[in-house]
């Protein structure tokens, strides 16, 4: 048993660790219900959003951990005055209770999931000085990969450099490299993949699905962004469109079109969004701030006044 | 994996020349960048550990060969860059430009092209 200051961080840290659920239940389930809306708002903003909900169980956690710790060390005035958010026994801590193993439960979760994506991190670095290694320079932070496909991308956080296949340098005309190139380009100047990589990390404390969804959404925001920096004088956004169109062609001709099942059918949306977008097809809308703030505040609420309703049915089948 | 600078230049000299032993790869970079035979022969051993490169002895000495052929050491390295997150997911690594193209159907992408010509032949008619 633990005693004294450490008991009360340890609380305090199991505290943060059943907000934390509390908060993800809720994001998740305004995912669920508006995901489809998130399409309808304008790029920038949505974007903001999206940080937003990856982040609010964090934020939540946080916050109520905060309060909690300041109605114990300011003479208790949560305890005593606001009698919904109390725990018991703050000064006191087992590991071999229902405390202990949520918090053990939580940063051993917290724990796999950063190690590995520092495990994925270091493997993709290596991999990606090899393929620097292997291709050839053919542009200012623009390599070229001999291979037949038809690819290009974007990649690093601090040395940010652009990849495209010889294969798409041979089958694209001058001016829809140019599209793809200054595509590539606008990624790097966004700092997307360091900001990709970011996202991943929070978006992966939610249910595989959910994480999915949230990171398509990431990802057809950033695309949109990089098209939208592609466009000026020359190259208009119907050829931007279309060059969009013929490297999405060249690719299929590559492998075989696969069947539309639920997470096809999204991806196909991502190039459809990309092209409205474009295109000007869409009526996008900006984030009502007034309706987000309070769906937040409400999070918070509801995660900070949940934790004594927890904490009491947990403790009519567990001791403490 | 993590190539070097020397294991590319000696993976691309395998990949030309199909099979060498230590002294001719020696002969062949010293003329071009110098080095001592030691540099080569751990380079080839290196390059063994990786799984890049076979071997086998003939009397005394090391016969190496290059175990991938270079598109598909290229194609394992951007696989590996580009789909290091989750299977059914994109990349959180890297950006892009037409990630998702494979995922849909003729039909779609022609009324997409549809689309796209009746914006341009409005574009132009309001020049």
């Amino acid at each position: 048993m633990i005693e004294g200051t450490l008991a009360v961080v340890l609380n305090v840290m199991t505290i943060a660790v059943i907000a934390f659920c509390i908060a993800n239940v809720s994001v998740s389930l305004i995912i669920s219900l508006l995901a489809q809306k998130f399409l309808a708002m304008q790029v920038q903003p949505r974007k903001l959003v999206l940080w937003l909900l990856v982040t609010t169980p964090w934020l939540a956690s946080v916050c109520v951990a905060l309060l909690f710790l300041n109605g114990y060390l300011s003479s208790s005035v949560l305890e005593t005055e606001i009698e919904y958010v109390h725990w018991h026994h703050m000064t006191v801590f087992k590991w071999l209770s229902w405390h202990g193993i949520t918090l053990m439960i939580g940063v051993t979760f917290s724990s796999y999931i950063i190690i590995k994506k520092m495990i994925q991190l270091n493997k993709h670095q290596h991999d990606l000085k090899s393929l620097t290694a292997l291709s050839i320079h053919f542009d200012e932070k623009v390599q070229e990969i001999e291979m037949p496909e038809v690819i290009a991308f974007t990649t690093g956080f601090s040395k940010k450099m652009c990849f495209i296949s010889s294969g798409m340098i041979q089958e694209l005309t001058h001016d829809e490299l140019a599209v793809v190139i200054k595509h590539e380009k606008a990624h790097a100047k966004n700092s997307d993949p360091l900001k990709k990589w970011g996202f991943s990390i929070f978006a992966d404390f939610f249910i595989p699905s959910l994480a999915n969804r949230l990171k398509l959404h990431m990802t057809l925001a950033m695309e949109q962004l990089a098209d939208d920096g592609v466009i000026d004088d020359e190259l208009t956004s119907p050829f931007i469109a279309s060059t969009l169109i013929k490297v999405a062609r060249l690719n299929a001709s590559y492998s075989p079109i696969k069947s539309n099942d639920l997470v096809a059918n999204f991806g196909a949306d991502v190039l459809e969004q990309r092209i409205y977008f474009l295109l000007g097809q869409l009526d996008l809308k900006p984030v009502n701030k007034g309706i987000t703030g309070v769906l937040m505040l409400l999070i918070l609420c509801m995660s900070l006044s949940s934790i004594d309703a927890i904490h009491h049915l947990i403790e009519t089948v567990f001791n403490h | 994996m993590q190539i070097g600078e020397l294991e590319k230049l000696v993976l691309q000299y395998l990949w030309q020349h199909k099979s060498a032993d230590v002294k001719e790869v020696y002969t062949h970079f010293n003329k071009i960048r110098g080095g001592s035979l030691n540099t080569y022969q751990s380079t080839l051993d290196r390059l063994y550990k990786k799984e890049l490169l076979s071997r086998h002895k003939v009397i005394n000495a090391y016969q190496y060969q290059a175990k991938v052929e270079k598109c598909d050491l290229i194609g394992q390295l951007i696989r590996s860059v580009t789909n290091d997150f989750t299977a059914d997911d994109d990349s959180s690594l890297v950006a892009a430009f037409s990630s998702m193209s494979k995922d849909f159907s003729e039909e779609q992408l022609t009324k997409l092209e549809a689309l796209i010509e009746a914006q341009r032949l409005k574009l132009a008619q309001e020049k």
